[in-house]
């Protein structure tokens, strides 16, 4: 393990835990800047592109008064310019009646290193259980 | 950037996260002078409860280091527990943390905390 290895590792987690950030901020802006432009994406927002996925975002926040993206587990595995991170996250949205839904997510992230860092390549994600 | 830079850097965040880290575990023993010592001596620190009362779960962290100041969010899921083992309340937080590097190490010097969401848990008959 180098340095670099583990700034890698570090950047890797980094930019799943932006998007929830951004997500849960509402900064479209920095949701956008974890991704790629072309990257890949399967899941509950859209089946084909980032770009599908995030355009529905707006809207689908829209029925959240809150949302709280709680994330653990993070595995990551580094291969040089490449990445994958698969990550548990407990969803909490919080409904405009105040009532709460919690949503377990699994995000299987493919990652590249570009001149501007490390960004997730393809998107998989998974509603593991809800309550 | 060098091994030595990026060591450098690596052992600053890892400092950071620790030094939440250490302060909730703090706050779940009721531990006041181990959760002051997370703080600047002019930072108002958290009102610590009684021990055993609470269980932190401490989430996504990020950080970012400026010179000798930092500014770190920390996901926080604060169980209140209640008798016999029971969880009454569950409570979504942020610690939004401003920090300074001290001689001592990390201190937080100024935490704005954000709830996010309370959901009761009535206590199982």
């Amino acid at each position: 393990v180098t340095p670099a290895g583990l700034l890698d590792r570090l950047a890797v987690r980094e930019v799943v835990l932006r998007y929830a950030r951004g997500v849960d901020r509402r900064d479209l802006a920095l949701v956008a800047s974890c991704f790629t432009a072309d990257c890949a994406y399967e899941g509950t927002l859209a089946s084909g592109s980032i770009a599908d996925a995030l355009a529905a975002l707006p809207e689908r926040l829209a029925r959240y008064a809150r949302t709280m993206h709680f994330m653990g587990t993070q595995d990551v595995r580094l291969d040089g310019d490449r990445a994958r991170c698969e990550t548990a996250c407990v969803a909490h949205h919080v409904l405009p009646d105040g009532g709460l839904t919690t949503v377990g997510v699994r995000y299987r992230d493919d990652l590249l290193r570009g001149a501007d860092g490390w960004r997730i390549c393809r998107r998989a994600v998974e509603r593991v259980w809800s309550a | 950037v060098t091994g030595g830079e990026a060591l450098a850097y690596l052992a600053d965040r890892e400092a950071i996260r620790a030094l939440v880290h250490a302060c909730a575990a703090a706050i779940d023993r009721g531990d006041p002078d181990a959760v002051h010592a997370c703080f600047t001596s002019d930072a108002a620190g958290d009102d610590v409860p009684e021990a055993g009362s609470t269980m932190h779960l401490v989430g996504n962290h990020l950080a970012s280091i400026d010179g000798s100041t930092a500014a770190a969010e920390t996901y926080v899921l604060r169980h209140h527990l209640g008798p016999a083992g029971s969880v009454q309340r569950v409570v979504g937080l942020r610690w939004l943390d401003e920090l300074v590097r001290t001689d001592g190490g990390w201190r937080v010097r100024r935490r704005q905390v954000i709830v996010e969401f309370e959901r009761a848990r009535p206590v199982a008959s």
